[in-house]
C-alpha cells in the first residue's frame, strides 16, 4: 500500500463518510432496520460500546427528523465534531439520492421484477437476523451491567417489558415511551440518592 | 426555482416535526406536497413502493423522489436539504448539551431510565421487522393466534434464525449477510 494510500485510508473523515455510505446503501427500511448494522459496524469498528449505541439510539429516535439521518449526524458529531457530523450524514444521503434519481430517470415498473422481490425478502430477512442479535447483545449488557442492588435490575426489567408492551401491542410512539423513562430513571435517582444519604 | 424554494420549506418544516422516521414521516410529504407538486396516484404508489424497496432511509428516498418528479435533480437537492437541516441543527445542539452535563447526576439518572427502555423498543423493533420478512400475507388484520402462527413462511424463519446466529457468533459481518442473503433470496424466492 502507497503512503498516500495509507494516509488516506486512516483518515477519520475518510472512515466516517465510507462507514455511513456503506450503511446507506446497505439499510432497506430505514430506523429499525438500521439498529442491527449500527450495532455491528460500530462494535467492529470500535467506536461506540454497547451503552453508548443505546444512548445513540435513545436520542436519534427521541428528536425529530429521520432516524438513520440522526444516527448518522449523532455518530459524526461524537467522533469529530461539527465536521463529523456533515461528513457521516452526506455519506448517509448519498447513495440513496443516487440510486432514486437514476430509478426515477430511467426505470419504470420498479419492484416488479421477481429477482428484485426475491432478493428484498432475502434482505428482509437479513435484517431480522441483525435485529435479533444486536437485541440479545444488548439486552445481555444491559441486564449484566445492573449489578447493584435486586431493585436495579427490578427496575430496569419492569420498564423494559413495559417499553416493550407499550410500543408493541398498544402502539404507543416511541418518543413518549423514551421520555417517560427519562422521566423515571431521574425519579429513581433521586429517589436512591435519598436513601443513601439518610434523609 | 419557486417550486425549489416551496420544496426545501416543506421538508425544512417536516424535518423539524417529523417524529417517528421514515413510516411516520411519508404521510407527512403526501399531505405536504400535494398542494404544488403535480403527483398522480401511480406516482404516490410508487413513492411508497420505492422508498421501502430501495436502500437508505426511506424518508431521504421519498424526499429525492418527490424533488425530482417536481423540479428534477435540483429538486431532489433542495428537499433532501431541506429535510436533513434540522436534524442537523437538533442533534448536533442536543450531543453538544449531552456532552458538557454527561457527569451531572439528573443526566446520569435519566439514562439509567433510558437504556432498558430503549433494549424493549428495539426488542419491539425485532416483532415490527418479523412481522415484514415471516410472512407472505397481511396479518394486520388477523386476531388469532392459530390463524398468525398459520401464515408463518417457514423457510423464513430458519433463514433468519440462521441469520441471527451466524451474525451474533460474527461469522458473518452485517455486509456481508445483506449480500449473501439477497443473492439466496433472488434465486429462491423468485
Amino acid at each position: 500500500m502507497s503512503d498516500t494510500h495509507k494516509k488516506l485510508k486512516d483518515n477519520i473523515y475518510i472512515q466516517l463518510f465510507i462507514e455511513f455510505f456503506t450503511l446507506g446503501l446497505f439499510t432497506f427500511g430505514g430506523g429499525y432496520a438500521m439498529i442491527g448494522l449500527l450495532e455491528d459496524r460500530m462494535t467492529r469498528r470500535g467506536w461506540l460500546n454497547s451503552e453508548e449505541i443505546l444512548d445513540c439510539i435513545a436520542v436519534t429516535q427521541t428528536l425529530p427528523g429521520v432516524i438513520a439521518v440522526n444516527m448518522s449526524l449523532y455518530v459524526g458529531y461524537r467522533m469529530k465534531g461539527i465536521k463529523g457530523a456533515l461528513v457521516s450524514v452526506f455519506g448517509m444521503v448519498l447513495p440513496s439520492f443516487v440510486i432514486i434519481i437514476l430509478i426515477a430517470m430511467f426505470m419504470e415498473n420498479f419492484g416488479e421484477n421477481p429477482y428484485l422481490r426475491g432478493a428484498l425478502k432475502g434482505i428482509r430477512i437479513a435484517t431480522l437476523g441483525l435485529i435479533v442479535s444486536a437485541a440479545i447483545k444488548l439486552a445481555a449488557k444491559t441486564f449484566n451491567k445492573v449489578k447493584g442492588s435486586k431493585a436495579d435490575s427490578a427496575f430496569s426489567i419492569v420498564l423494559f417489558g413495559a417499553s416493550f408492551l407499550l410500543i408493541s401491542f398498544l402502539g404507543v410512539d416511541a418518543v413518549w415511551v423514551i421520555l417517560g423513562g427519562m422521566i423515571l430513571g431521574i425519579g429513581y435517582s433521586l429517589l436512591k440518592g435519598r436513601r443513601k444519604t439518610g434523609c | 426555482m419557486l417550486t425549489n424554494l416551496r420544496l426545501f420549506l416543506t421538508f425544512l418544516k417536516i424535518g423539524f416535526v417529523g417524529f417517528g422516521g421514515g413510516m411516520a414521516i411519508l404521510p407527512l410529504i403526501y399531505q405536504g406536497v400535494s398542494k404544488f407538486v403535480p403527483l398522480s396516484q401511480s406516482d404516490f404508489a410508487d413513492l411508497f413502493g420505492i422508498s421501502q424497496a430501495t436502500p437508505g432511509p426511506i424518508a431521504i428516498n421519498a424526499a429525492t423522489f418527490v424533488g425530482y418528479k417536481a423540479a428534477g435533480v435540483l429538486g431532489s437537492l433542495s428537499a433532501t436539504l431541506g429535510v436533513v437541516i434540522p436534524s442537523f441543527l437538533l442533534v448536533t445542539l442536543a450531543s453538544s448539551l449531552l456532552k458538557k452535563h454527561r457527569e451531572n447526576p439528573l443526566v446520569e439518572g435519566a439514562f439509567v431510565g433510558i437504556r432498558p427502555i430503549t433494549v424493549g423498543m428495539i426488542a419491539a423493533g425485532v416483532c415490527y421487522i418479523a412481522s415484514g420478512a415471516l410472512f407472505d400475507v397481511d396479518i394486520s388484520g388477523m386476531t388469532g393466534m392459530a390463524e398468525i402462527l398459520g401464515a408463518v413462511d417457514p423457510l423464513a424463519v430458519v433463514l433468519a434464525i440462521l441469520a441471527a446466529v451466524l451474525v451474533y457468533t460474527q461469522k458473518l459481518g452485517a455486509i456481508q449477510l445483506i449480500i449473501g442473503m439477497g443473492v439466496l433470496g433472488a434465486f429462491i424466492f423468485s
